[in-house]
């Protein structure tokens, strides 16, 4: 009697944690998958906010790593997951990008950019640029000026056709109206590593990957190309000061997919405002030199809607590559 | 010198500390794990615990998955030696001689060659690192795409030093890992080549899959084939120490392989893999009885050895001197660095002299400890192979299963290493080398990238490779091996010709 009497209790025990499981989002782990490896900026923004996500949600937010086929892999794997809330992404141009290229070679695209529903945004760099100092260029006005008298002859350098590094550096040569030669590589340190080594004249880099050689006198800094100078690069001006409009960024944001009901999105966009003031995320953020940049999904979503518009149109016009 | 022994005595004392000290163990013991298991390589390990060191402070985070690197490199010819299974990539040539070793029942002797190797390299390197890193930094910048097609070009001349079979079979062979090379996203137009819609492909094969499975899964099947392929004798636990006679066969070879594996080590790319093999072809060459390779030489397990570990350390010189990766193991250790707030650059040992001292220490610790983990281990592994073959053929066969699917989670690694078994069991029925197909699928996307990114900077003029003084003398002393090559052949026809007249 006894024990059937404490079976009954852990029985009405269990169902009430179940009733109550319904009722809150989340009720058990949630996963950040990513589409790019460890060290990588979508992975330490991941590793950033994890943490304090965890605090405020009150359940384990555990990172999963699925990279390959330049980050397709894993983001098609989130547009795949059951659209319940509980897989996440954070990411970045690839949602557009990715299909973009599929559409230019033919393919029937891997996934599409409405299938993903925006939360928030957390983080915006601006691309700079960098020459080496063995350049003659003191001002990027005087590059441009070399561009133009010498059309496809000067040599810049990219982390891998339509990434961020090269679609940063066709707007700029959109804007300006110039041409010149593309090195692709096999990622941002490669890049890195052949202006570095005067293999190539220029590359976009983040302020965090070309600032210290800037400051030891490796790179020399000829624009930034935000809508505001960089903090850590004070005497860099921006493009647009200059009379150019051209404007990219490398930012990470936080996704799930369009289908996840919208109470659901609402706590996570309660969770990631939260998180975003958070001052262990400011932190982590600030240590490895990512610039916060929040914005709830209201605002962001129209200003992803513009990013992706500039990354699709940018693809488009590089085209197929011979 | 005096500065850079101060300089040490901070770093040992960084690194004798004991919260420092016990991750630097932790992290060789766990780099021995993850090199023993098959088709689990350095990268892997250290993706898999990177997010562990986030906790770390940086010094303590570096240490640690250094130790795993340079743990996984030591590791990474156990299973080779032993059973024909490359722990990682840069181990494949250890496959040739050091199996063969294990079938006369001289494993011990092998592992144990391969360990000291490991350390002498291992220790004269950082040396090196300590000594000279800015300006063997800066020499490794020179290397720019037409450099290394040169050096790459170079590379190819090693692989008739690679097989002992007929030449036409190595070449066939050779082309075979060329073309499975091509197979993935082509980085130069985006094209997914040979791929079939299958995005886990546009990556390429992988060269762990492909390795474990030619060499691995062959033997295995083999094997099981025909009891005349197993190791002759089971090895006698008296014999595990190397002769006299060996160790004096080595030491050559251990130093050659040193200073190979780092100067490739240092130069950009994944030229390192390429290490092992170089100092293979080298030790053949310069050998009196080159006969003997590929039938148990033990030069063909030491300076190989040698020649991959130095290269691991040699690849730390740019990343500390520099800030800047070269491989994708430096990557994620710049990572870490960035995470926690200490900025990667050319001022890193001025501005964090404790964590580059740091770092140094623990590797010349490191290596001590490795040597003592591994020789001890040694007797361990080799009384593993007396465990009976209808055991122990199926417990290898699952670690080499979950070591290759770790790696990515991706079951279509497991296929690929399933097919390239099948494929690899065909080609040495048919009397084929697989070592070629290796080197020429590690050589082929390399080759064509160096090549494309050269006429990619000059614009589709191929004299970009004969106006850099680096590239063109290092294709210059290419042509001119390749000619001497030539020479003995002739003379060697035009004796018989004239013993024939006589």
């Amino acid at each position: 009697m006894r024990a059937l009497m404490s079976g009954l209790l852990v029985l009405l025990c269990v169902a009430g944690v179940e009733a109550q499981a319904q009722d809150k989002f989340p009720s058990r782990p949630v996963t950040i998958l990513l589409g790019y490896p460890p060290g990588g900026s979508t992975d330490t923004t991941a590793r950033a906010i994890a943490p304090v996500l965890e605090r405020i949600l009150g359940q384990p937010v555990v990172i999963q790593n699925r990279p390959g086929a330049a980050a397709l892999i894993g983001t098609q794997a989130v547009a795949n997951a059951a659209p319940d809330g509980y897989t996440i992404t954070v990411a970045t141009t690839q949602l557009a990008l990715l299909p973009a290229v599929d559409q230019i070679f033919g393919r029937p695209p891997s996934f599409t950019r409405d299938q993903f529903a925006p939360i928030a945004l957390l983080s915006a760099d601006p691309s700079v640029l960098f020459v080496h100092p063995s350049q003659p260029w003191r001002t990027f006005q005087e590059l441009v000026d070399d561009a133009r008298k010498r059309p496809g002859q000067i040599v810049y350098a990219s982390g891998g056709l339509y990434g961020t590094t090269h679609l940063a550096i066709e707007i700029v040569l959109k804007a300006t109206g110039t041409k010149m030669r593309h090195l692709p590589t096999a990622g941002g340190g490669p890049a890195l590593t052949a202006v570095l080594g005067n293999h190539a004249a220029l590359l976009a880099a983040h302020p965090a990957v070309g600032g210290p050689q800037a400051r030891a006198g490796a790179l020399r800094p000829l624009g930034t190309m935000g809508a505001k100078r960089v903090a850590s690069l004070p005497d860099v001006p921006t493009l647009k000061e200059l009379g150019y409009d051209a404007e990219y960024y490398q930012w990470n944001g936080l996704f799930t997919q369009a289908k996840v009901p919208e109470p659901i999105i609402a706590v996570w966009r309660e969770a990631a405002a939260k998180a975003a003031k958070d001052p262990e995320f400011l932190q982590a953020m600030a240590r490895v030199g990512s610039g916060t940049e929040y914005m709830d999904r209201d605002a962001f979503r129209p200003w992803w809607d513009a990013d992706s518009k500039k990354t699709e149109d940018t693809v488009r016009a590089i085209g197929k590559v011979q | 010198m005096a500065e850079s022994l101060q300089g040490l005595l901070v770093g040992f004392q960084v690194a004798l500390a004991p919260s420092v000290l016990v991750y630097a163990i932790l992290g060789c013991v766990i780099g021995t794990i993850v090199g023993v298991l098959p088709g689990l390589g350095p990268l892997a390990g250290i993706s898999i615990l990177l997010p562990i060191s986030f906790g770390l402070p940086p010094t303590t985070a570096i240490v640690l998955l250094a130790g795993i690197y340079y743990g996984a490199m030591y590791g990474g010819s156990t299973t080779s030696i032993l059973v024909r299974i490359p722990g990682e990539a840069a181990s494949v040539v250890t496959c040739i001689d050091g199996y063969e070793m294990t079938r006369q029942g001289r494993a011990g002797p092998a592992l144990a060659i391969a360990a000291i190797g490991s350390f002498v390299a291992g220790t004269v390197s950082v040396v090196a690192l300590m000594l000279l890193a800015p300006p063997l930094a800066r020499f490794a910048l020179a290397f720019g795409p037409p450099e290394y097609l040169a050096l790459l070009l170079m590379g190819l001349m090693v692989l008739s030093y690679i097989s002992s079979g007929p030449m036409p079979k190595t070449l066939t062979m050779a082309t075979l890992g060329l073309l499975l090379g091509m197979i993935g996203i082509d980085p130069m137009s985006g094209y997914n080549r040979f791929a079939g819609g299958v995005h886990e492909l546009s990556d390429g094969l992988g060269v762990l899959p492909l390795a474990v499975g030619l060499f691995g899964v062959s033997e295995i099947m083999l094997a099981y084939r025909n009891q005349a392929m197993r190791p002759a004798s089971r090895p006698r636990l008296a014999e595990l120490m190397p002769s006299r006679e060996d160790v004096r066969r080595s030491v050559g070879p251990i130093g050659r392989g040193t200073v190979i594996g780092f100067l490739i080590g240092i130069i950009p790319g994944s030229a390192h893999i390429l290490s092992s093999f170089v100092s293979y072809a080298v030790e053949k060459r310069l050998s009196q009885h080159p006969e003997q390779f590929g039938k148990g030489a033990v030069e063909g397990v030491a300076g190989p050895e040698s020649a991959n570990n130095a290269a691991a350390s040699g690849a730390f010189v740019p990343m500390l001197a520099l800030g800047v990766p070269l491989g994708p193991v430096q990557a994620i250790l710049i990572a870490v660095l960035m995470v926690h707030g200490v900025a990667p650059g050319p001022l890193l040992i001025t501005q964090q002299p404790q964590l580059f001292w740091g770092f140094i220490a623990s590797m010349y610790i490191g290596n001590l400890v490795l040597l003592v983990l591994n020789l001890p281990l040694v007797g361990l592994f080799v009384t593993f192979l007396r465990l009976p073959y209808s055991y122990l053929y199926p417990i290898i066969l699952v670690c080499c299963i979950v070591g290759v699917y770790t790696v990515n989670s991706s079951m279509v690694d497991v296929l690929i290493m399933t097919a390239a078994g099948a494929a690899g069991y065909m080609l040495r029925r048919l009397q084929y080398d697989v070592a070629p197909v290796v080197l020429g699928f590690i050589l082929s996307p390399m080759l064509e990238m160096a090549f494309r990114q050269s006429l990619a900077m000059s614009g589709g003029d191929y004299a970009i490779f004969l106006e850099r003084p680096i590239a063109v003398t290092l294709l210059a002393i290419g042509a001119a091996v390749l000619l001497l090559g030539l020479v003995p052949p002739l003379w060697r026809r035009g004796l018989r010709r004239s013993q024939a007249a006589q």
